[in-house]
């Protein structure tokens, strides 16, 4: 590299560094954290004496089931969300005309009411349907409650794709919906990646449905199981920090598989 | 020569959008087998026009007709057409093959009919070994390949083709162009072809439909359209000319002859479209003036060359007359004639029947 180069990128590349210091750092401390013994565990920076696992066996056995649960929650939420997200944005995204754009509209003020506003009628909505601490009622709330992102999300990003596309398949004769399954939805994978991994994000760390809706191992997701820990009359810093960072790792396994579509799907475009 | 009912029969159509009025007053006749361009600067309502004949928008008024029967009503995939886009209507998930087969596939055709007839059109297009790429690993060119076998595959009458080199660079743009009257010979079906670069058109076009402002402003082979533009238009949007401006000499009753303010006389053989009178401009190509009198030259005037570029083939010289007009005069390299230098007076000559005289609007 020249030097000139290496002058301009120096200031942006430490501010990244000091960033990700910064953002590291809690999983850093929480990692040691979960590695030290009761006694050591008030030193907070410190490095442990000797790797004590025991912990992470003590998290696993208390959240093994919430685990699965978790999963059992998460994979058809997000699936489901990604398919409503995308049968409903296609047509916002082709529409011409006032109308699309006010049902367009409407569903975005959907993104701005918040969790708890909804949280005590839901509760007595999923009961008197009798979804209440269910695996399904858990995929049914997550789904609606995506509709308006995930219509958002992939509305924007079919108006990226040229409309040529679905004029050249329309001549060709075939019909709007065959375009949708045929072409539109499979060009669309970095798209559909890049939602699945917010989506997978935002459901499977989703603690107020979780405590509002589930109750029992039958359902309750892992986050509902690790508030557990924190609020029993004494903390377990050790077993705490083991779970949080066992219940991290589907999300960043997920992440890593969609990565390259990820950025992509952010970046918009039909995908080159 | 037989007599075969047009291919696509316009009559009096119009677009509205809104209150913006798009197309007003096409009428156009094509014939089966032809190619023609429409030609027009950007905005002017080629690509609608293209649109009403693929059946993406309709007609506001008036009636189309494709192979003989209105197509009010009918869907584009109902309509013996196909079109060529100019950009990005390849499906990217699929590969080369793929996409030449997809409308003959949903269209239900039977696997080897589709192998065939797909292999056909590759070869056609020069594309068999790319059978198997994958859209994002093809040039500019060897898409637009892709994109005319997708339309071409499914055999329509009507090929439309909305600028599909507009993306390409020149080389490649003037190599497809050959390549694009190859596969018309080949394929037999009619093109319509729309472009705003005049070069395309004429290259390519058995007629030219030149177009402004929405409307129709004159339908010729290009021959006949560069050389005798019917407005002031046609003239300026069809290759380089010098306009005069001028009004009709009052002495001569076959209103053949128009002088400029400087009193100069520019007489022209071409019988005028339309009654000419008061003022008028007169336009004369660079390459219609020469230096040497030869055989029964019928009009020349004197300047003095001002300047002189020198590019390849030709040469371009501006020649100021003796009033301050300033006249381009092209030579084509290899002339025999002695040529004047820059600074030398000179005599230039010209025929009447390069000379077209305009209406002033
Ligand atoms: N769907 C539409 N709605 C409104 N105006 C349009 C629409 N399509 C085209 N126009 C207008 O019609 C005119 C002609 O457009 P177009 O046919 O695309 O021109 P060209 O292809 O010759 O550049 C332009 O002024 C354009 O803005
Ligand atoms: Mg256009």
């Amino acid at each position: 590299m020249n030097t000139a180069a290496a002058r301009r990128t120096a200031l942006p590349f430490s501010i990244l560094v000091v960033a990700a210091v910064i953002f590291a750092a809690p999983l850093v401390v929480a990692l040691l954290t979960s590695l030290k013994s009761p006694s050591e565990i008030t030193r907070v920076i410190a490095l442990p004496n000797e790797l004590y696992f025991q912990n992470y066996a003590i998290a696993y056995d208390r959240m093994g089931r919430s685990f699965l649960n978790s999963i059992a929650i998460t994979v058809p939420s997000v699936i489901l969300s990604l398919l409503v997200g995308a049968i409903s944005g296609y047509p916002l995204a082709y529409m011409r005309g006032a109308g699309g754009r006010a049902v367009y509209f409407f569903l975005l003020t959907g993104m701005i009411v918040p969790f708890q506003i909804v949280q005590i009628p839901l509760f007595f909505l999923i009961r008197s349907i009798g979804l209440y601490d269910s695996i399904p009622g858990m995929w049914l709330v997550h789904t609606a409650y995506s509709v308006p992102f995930c219509t958002f999300f992939m509305r924007n990003f079919f108006a990226s794709v040229p409309r040529s596309m679905y004029e050249a398949a329309l001549i060709d004769g075939c019909t709007p919906a065959g375009y949708f399954w045929r072409l539109l939805l499979p060009a669309s994978g970095s798209g559909l990646a890049a939602l699945a991994i917010i989506q997978s994000r935002a459901i499977w760390n989703d603690l107020l449905f979780a405590i509002t809706l589930t109750t029992s191992d039958k359902a309750t997701p892992v986050t509902a199981t690790i508030a557990g820990f924190a609020s029993s009359l004494q903390v377990e810093y050790g077993p705490l920090m083991a779970a949080t960072l066992i219940s991290l790792l589907p999300v960043m396994v997920t992440y890593l598989l969609f990565q390259k579509a990820f950025v992509r799907g952010l970046l918009g475009g039909a995908g080159k | 020569m037989t007599i075969r009912p047009p291919v696509i029969e316009i009559t009096a159509a119009q677009k509205m959008f809104g209150s913006f009025q798009a197309l007003s007053d096409i009428n156009l006749s094509i014939e089966q087998g032809e190619i023609v361009t429409l030609l027009g600067p950007s905005g002017c309502g080629k690509t609608t026009l293209m649109r009403l004949l693929a059946g993406f928008e309709t007609v506001t008024a008036g009636t189309i007709r494709i192979d003989g029967r209105d197509c009010a009503g009918q869907p584009p995939e109902r309509r013996p057409v196909n079109m060529v886009f100019q950009r990005y209507a390849l499906f990217p998930h699929l590969d080369v093959f793929e996409n030449v087969a997809f409308g003959l596939k949903v269209k239900g055709t039977p696997k080897t009919e589709i192998r065939e007839r797909v292999q056909r059109m590759l070869h056609i297009v020069q594309l068999d070994s790319f059978a198997n790429r994958y859209i994002n690993e093809l040039s500019g060119g060897q898409s637009q390949r892709v994109a005319l076998a997708r339309a071409l595959v499914n055999g329509p009458k009507v090929l439309l083709l909305d600028e599909p080199l507009a993306a390409l660079d020149l080389k490649i743009r003037q190599h497809m162009l050959v390549e694009m009257k190859r596969i018309h010979a080949e394929t037999g079906a009619t093109f319509v072809y729309v472009t705003h670069d005049q070069d395309e058109a004429m290259i390519l076009s058995d007629r030219v439909v030149l177009m402004e402002k929405g409307r129709i402003v004159q339908v010729d082979r290009p021959e006949t359209m560069y050389a005798v533009p019917k407005s002031l238009f046609a003239a300026k949007f069809l290759g380089e000319t010098n306009l005069f401006e001028a009004a009709m000499a009052s002495d001569d009753a076959s209103g053949m002859t128009a002088v400029t303010g400087s009193g100069l006389r520019l007489r022209s053989s071409i019988v005028p479209a339309g009654e000419l009178r008061g003022k008028v401009i007169v336009s004369i190509r660079p390459e219609s003036f020469r230096f040497n009198r030869d055989n029964d030259t019928t009009q020349s005037a004197t300047g003095k060359v001002e300047d002189v570029i020198f590019i390849g083939s030709r040469s371009f010289y501006t020649i100021c007359l003796a009033d301050g007009v300033r006249v381009r005069v092209q030579v084509q390299r290899g002339t025999r004639t002695s040529l004047p230098k820059p600074g030398e007076r000179t005599e230039i000559f010209w025929d009447s029947d390069n000379v077209v005289i305009l209406p002033q609007s």
